[in-house]
């Protein structure tokens, strides 16, 4: 069984339809790309998935279950997480809370653990800071950054910030909405290889949308594209690059090759 | 599951047959008034009416100011009941009772509206000018506090003036009972009913004055004026513009600045004339009218769909009508509650009111 | 120098102002307070010099001897044009030299210890201060005959609303604009069970716990429908609640219930087949009178105050207390040996045993040890002690034991709301507040965080009605209006929004404008009208009545108000005492030396 399958998914909004019958499937520990020019859909259809957008037809399954009907944090309990496409992180709040905030779903301590203090919450408050600031070494941002707020962090940092919220929430499917959009040559190396990295060292399944076509194609396992809602092409990095339809969609018919 | 939903129908239903009783809402009493005694039902629907036109201008200055800059003018209805305040020393000002004769009432009325829209715009575009627009880039709570400060400075305002009442020209009109009391409007129309008297039918049964005529009438006016003046005029389009998109209509040359001062103008305005009009319509003055009215106003406008001028209209004549009949029929003391239910039922269910859309748009 | 000159006129001019209105001992207890903020305000700023004490005495002479000279002319001018209370000779010389010499001696003692090298000492020692000034001050009030006792009680009341208020408006940020209805609803909770109208008499003890749940449930059924309004809506919505509750409380004094189905239908159906109707009317309630409307509820049952009971005299209250004193001691070693040693079940339960014991000891009044004609050295002392401490037994009349009951309450509420805030709940709540959406991206249940944050708050609000009636005897529905919402936002809002400390300065400051300065003024503007201006106004009419209508503060209770709020809103809208968050962005940079963008990021990790 697939790990995750999107069945002609279908978004219609009053007039104008966003995504048409998309079929879509992932396996487990590939990267995928999703690319398309601007307002094909592929934010949309990111938003689909986590529960923002209810669907319109079709249907999302992940890990044998059906997730269309759920609501977006039921659908991060799961195991799916995201990043955004403008960077929305929690800017007042610090750099550490942000990653815990991302963590929400994996810490069980309730209300009256909270107000009597529990050795159940401060155990679990402890490990969960440990793992936290682990985290923030793991992306790459350090730990001594944990206190600062998150408004303060220079663009690719809080990049990376994103990121470890994003991770902290153990998923096994983790969406990225270009990731490396505002980023100069270097960090988007280093962006890429710590994508890489991440599949291998977490063992987890990226969909990745993506304008950077050296980063999409040099790293996706299988590359999806996007027009006007609909799928139009899908293949390999080299298939995709080469066909027709998809150089037409970027550049308008008519085109070169 | 249509069975569920029809379940739970029949229980919202049963709980509301309920406890209504306790609102004021004794059913077999309610249905036996109207089987029994129609016309007294129709006047209370006229008075609704009445009502409702003044609601409703009210509401527009809610619904477009909303539209323009998504804040919730609080200070709103205490922009009205100042334009109250203000009418009835325009008024004393000149003198005018009941008795005087219909040369100088009429003379009074006239000069007693120019004055109050006048006043109730200046009064609107100055708490924009100071109180909201340097918090507009501010995050959400920041404007909305705000507004709520200047609604309570409104009303402190409203009961000084109130209090004022040992100035000569004033007395026989605030008297000398302080400012929180409640002051007396007079009655400046004939106490004429217009379907035995000016029309002849005698048989009707019930009553329809002048002043209610006035009143639907002049708001009926303002509102076409309003409506013409939106779709009609440049300025009129700019507003619609700027509400639509502030962005564009920024890029397009429009200056913002310019366009939301004129809304709260406008808007301040409509609610001057309100107002005259329910001062000569209710015969009172007092200065928590405004967040009496305010909130009623408020809900029409989300009743009939906020950022909807249309809406705002036929939002103010379906609460208006709604609290005469509260009045009348159920409770006066529960009428709040029952506009506060209609406004949480269409919160929750239909948020987008009567005529709104899901993205907010002008008439 | 020049700060230290503007502090010390700041704190001089609001403290003269009071002394001003006030006279008697006021110049000399500002004074104390005073320099203890100037002095505790300088240790904020992290600036080490020794400078600085000789700056905090100037301060504080600054300070001091503008209080005295306010202090002065109170006593020696103003009460007796005004026509008001003149205190004697001795009181106010000795008041205003006190002043004088107290304050730059509070500012430069406090200045001192904020220059403490140890940091987590320095909390302790403040904290330690701070309750000792806490625990001192109302027996210093009522030495001083100043009365203001009843309005500080009535202050911790509103202390504990603005903290409730804060939690929702600020650590969740849902505008809740009709909080006085939750308030209300705790108030009346108490006042209906007991008190003679329904004739249930329960415990107050059991009834502020059961007043706070049903507070907090009505949190939940408000917060309801506004789970999907985003803040104006929410606002708006609150606030016809919050309008509603007062109506609801004055109208409920006929309420009859009658089932639907055998009342309205069966005889509607009988009437149009015209036959006999099948069922009899269920009437389920008849006219009944749930909250006695306008009138109000009054009296309340006056608690039994713990430890303190009538019964106790010196001897057994001195065993009481030996007790209570020993099972706490043994408490709190048991919970460390718990700590300590991980197993915490065993211990940590017989503590809780123990606790619970120790609790139900303080609320048995001990039989009395007999009447004793000529009482042994350790009786007569504790009772002389007592006496000269407290001028009457502890019961509930006496102000005092109100005022530590309160401060009890505040200080439990603290700790729960500093709990709640450094937890994964106050993550959360921050996170909604700040994107609702990426909140909810990240896993976080929308619906159940803020209907949490309403019933907190909402519970807080409720601990606080069933004090306020049980304290003031009875409840009025006119003191839940749609204004008390506003005074506690404004309290929230000039204090700071989400910032505990903020909101209590906040409510501090609220609380004596409105209930002690106004009323204060009041009085001195009347009689300095009565006495002085209605008099000059001589023949003239208009003038005097201008005066007569114009001239009475309490009039502009709402004017202030509203100032508050939009002044704060414009020019400072972090009020009065910023965040943590803006705190610790300044400190962190203070202590490392670096900013930010100063420190670099680490290479990302690459796979092998």
């Amino acid at each position: 069984m697939s790990f995750f399958v999107a069945q002609q998914v279908t978004k219609i909004f009053g007039g104008l339809v966003a995504v048409n019958k998309v079929d879509f499937v992932i396996e487990q520990g590939m990267i995928a790309g999703l690319i398309g020019p601007n307002g094909a859909g592929k934010t949309t259809f990111f938003n689909m998935i986590t529960g923002v957008y209810p669907l319109s037809h079709g249907s999302f399954t992940f890990d044998g279950q059906d997730i269309g009907a759920l609501k977006p944090h039921e659908i991060t309990a799961l195991g799916i997480a995201r990043t955004f496409q403008n960077i929305r992180l929690f800017p007042a709040m610090s750099v550490i809370d942000n990653v815990l905030v991302g963590m929400h779903t994996r810490l069980k301590s309730n209300l009256i653990d909270t107000i009597f203090k529990t050795q159940r919450l401060q155990k679990e408050e402890e490990m969960a800071k440990g793992k936290a600031l682990d985290l923030l070494d793991y992306v790459g941002l350090g730990r001594n950054r944990a206190p600062i707020s998150a408004r303060s962090l220079a663009y690719g940092d809080q990049r990376r910030l994103e990121i470890a919220r994003a991770l902290a929430s153990e998923p096994k499917l983790l969406l990225l909405d270009e990731p490396t959009a505002g980023m100069n040559q270097s960090e988007t190396a280093d962006l890429t290889k710590f994508i890489r990295f991440v599949r291998e060292d977490l063992k987890l399944t990226v969909l990745l949308i993506e304008h950077h076509m050296r980063v999409v194609m040099g790293i996706s396992d299988r590359v999806s594209v996007l027009d006007h809602g609909e799928k139009i092409a899908e293949g390999t990095p080299t298939e995709v690059q080469n066909n027709q339809q998809v150089i037409e969609a970027y550049l308008g018919s008519g085109a070169g090759h | 599951m249509k069975m569920k939903r029809l379940a739970l129908a029949i229980i919202a239903i049963w709980i509301f047959m309920l406890l209504a009783p306790v609102a004021g809402l004794d059913f077999p009493r309610v249905i036996e008034t109207i089987a029994t005694k129609p016309q007294l039902v129709m006047r209370y629907l006229l008075i609704g009416l009445s009502n409702g036109a003044i609601f409703a201008i009210i509401a527009l200055g809610y619904t477009m100011v909303y539209g323009i800059i998504q804040l919730i003018n609080f200070a709103h209805g205490e922009v009205f009941m100042m334009s109250t305040f203000m009418a009835l020393t325009v008024i004393a000002m000149m003198g005018t009772t009941n008795k005087s004769d219909p040369g100088q009432i009429a003379i009074t009325i006239v000069v007693a509206m120019l004055v109050s829209i006048l006043f109730g715009g200046l009064l609107n575009a100055s708490i924009e000018r100071v109180a909201y627009r340097r918090l507009r880039n501010a995050p959400r709570l920041a404007p909305l506090i705000s507004a709520i400060g200047v609604s309570f400075i409104l009303q402190n305002l409203g009961i000084i003036w109130a209090g004022q009442g040992y100035i000569q020209f004033l007395t026989p009109y605030f008297g000398t009972s302080g400012g929180f009391a409640q002051k007396a409007f007079p009655d400046l129309f004939p106490r004429v009913d217009i379907f035995k008297e000016v029309l002849g039918f005698s048989g009707v049964g019930v009553t329809f004055l002048t002043k209610e005529l006035f009143v639907i009438a002049v708001a009926v006016g303002l509102m076409i004026a309003l409506r013409l003046f939106i779709s009609r005029t440049r300025l009129g389009k700019a507003m619609r513009a700027t509400a639509e998109n502030r962005d564009a209509a920024k890029i397009m040359g429009i200056d913002i600045d310019r366009i939301i001062a004129l809304t709260f103008l406008i808007g301040g305005g409509l609610a001057g004339a309100a107002g005259l009009l329910n001062g000569l319509f209710v015969n009172t003055a007092w200065w928590q009218m405004g967040f009496q009215a305010g909130l009623r106003s408020f809900t029409a406008a989300v009743l009939g769909g906020i950022g909807n001028v249309t809406g705002a209209m036929l939002g103010g004549f379906l609460i208006g009508i709604l609290t005469a009949l509260s009045d009348g029929l159920f409770d006066p003391a529960w009428t709040r509650a029952w506009v506060f239910t209609v406004l949480v039922l269409v919160l929750i269910f239909r948020p987008t009111g009567l005529l709104g859309e899901a993205t907010a748009q002008k008439a | 120098m020049g700060k230290y000159v503007k502090r010390g006129l700041l704190i001089g001019f609001i403290g003269g102002f009071l002394s001003l209105l006030f006279g008697g001992w006021t110049a000399t207890i500002l004074a104390v307070v005073g320099g203890l903020l100037t002095g505790f305000v300088s240790g904020t700023e992290g600036n080490e010099e020794q400078r600085d004490l000789k700056g905090l005495a100037v301060a504080g002479l600054i300070g001091g001897v503008i209080m005295a000279l306010g202090g002065l002319v109170y006593d020696l001018w103003l009460s007796h044009i005004a026509g008001l209370k003149t205190h004697p000779d001795d009181v106010m010389y000795l008041s205003a030299i006190l002043a004088i010499v107290l304050c730059p001696l509070m500012a430069v003692f406090m200045g001192r210890v904020q220059q403490m090298r140890d940091k987590k000492r320095l909390r302790i020692v403040n904290a330690i201060i701070l309750l000792a000034f806490l625990f001192v001050f109302p027996f210093v009030e009522e030495a001083t005959n100043s009365a203001w006792l009843a309005s500080l009680i009535f202050a911790e009341i509103y202390v504990l609303l603005a903290l409730g208020l804060n939690i929702v408006v600020g650590f969740a940020g849902l505008l809740d604009l009709g909080y006085a209805a939750f308030f209300a609803i705790g108030a009346y909770t108490t006042g209906l069970m007991s008190s003679p109208l329904h004739g249930i008499h329960v415990n107050f003890w059991i009834l502020i716990w059961l007043s706070a749940v049903v507070a907090g449930l009505f949190g939940i059924l408000l917060g309801t429908p506004t789970l999907r309004l985003r803040g104006d809506y929410l606002a708006i919505v609150t606030l016809g609640f919050g309008e509603i509750v007062p109506v609801a409380f004055t109208q409920l004094i006929k309420i009859t219930l009658k089932e639907p189905i055998t009342c309205y239908f069966v005889p509607l159906l009988s009437k149009l087949t015209g036959g006999q109707p099948v069922a009899q009317c269920l009437v389920l309630v008849d006219n009944f009178n749930l909250t006695a409307g306008v009138k109000g509820v009054s009296p309340l049952d006056r608690p039994v105050l713990p430890i303190i009971s009538p019964v106790d005299d010196g001897l057994s209250l001195v065993l009481k207390l030996a007790i209570m004193a020993i099972l706490v001691g043994l408490v709190a070693f048991l919970f460390m040996r718990s700590r300590r040693n991980g197993n915490r079940s065993k211990w940590a339960l017989l503590g809780y045993g123990l606790a619970l014991a120790a609790i139900i000891i303080a609320f048995v009044p001990f039989p009395k040890a007999g009447v004793v004609e000529n009482p042994d050295p350790l009786t007569a002392t504790v009772t002389a002690v007592m006496n000269t401490v407290q001028p009457g037994p502890l019961v509930s009349d006496n102000p005092i034991a109100w005022y530590f009951l309160m401060l009890a309450l505040l200080g439990l509420s603290l700790v729960i709301i500093f709990r709640l805030r450094d937890s994964r709940l106050g993550r959360t709540w921050t996170a909604v507040r700040e994107d609702e959406l990426a909140a909810n991206q990240m896993g976080v249940n929308l619906r159940n965080t803020k209907l949490l944050a309403f019933a907190m708050g909402a519970t807080f609000s409720g601990f606080a009605g069933a004090f306020y009636g049980a304290y003031y005897n009875g409840i009025f529905p006119s003191v839940f209006e749609f204004s008390a919402s506003v005074i506690i936002l404004s309290a929230v809002v000039l204090g700071g929004i989400g910032n505990v400390s903020g909101v209590i300065l906040g409510a501090l400051i609220i609380m004596v404008m409105d209930n002690l300065v106004l009323k204060q003024l009041q009085a001195v503007l009347n009689g300095l009208q009565s006495n002085v201006l209605l008099p000059a106004a001589g023949n003239n009419l208009a003038a005097k009545q201008f005066i007569q209508a114009n001239l009475d503060p309490v009039k502009y209770r709402f004017l202030l108000l509203g100032l508050v709020l939009v002044v704060t809103m414009a020019i400072r809208p972090e009020g009065l005492l910023p965040s943590r968050e803006q705190r610790e962005e300044l400190h962190r940079a203070e202590e490392t030396g670096e900013t930010p963008e100063q420190l670099e990021a680490e290479p990302l990790p690459t796979p092998m």
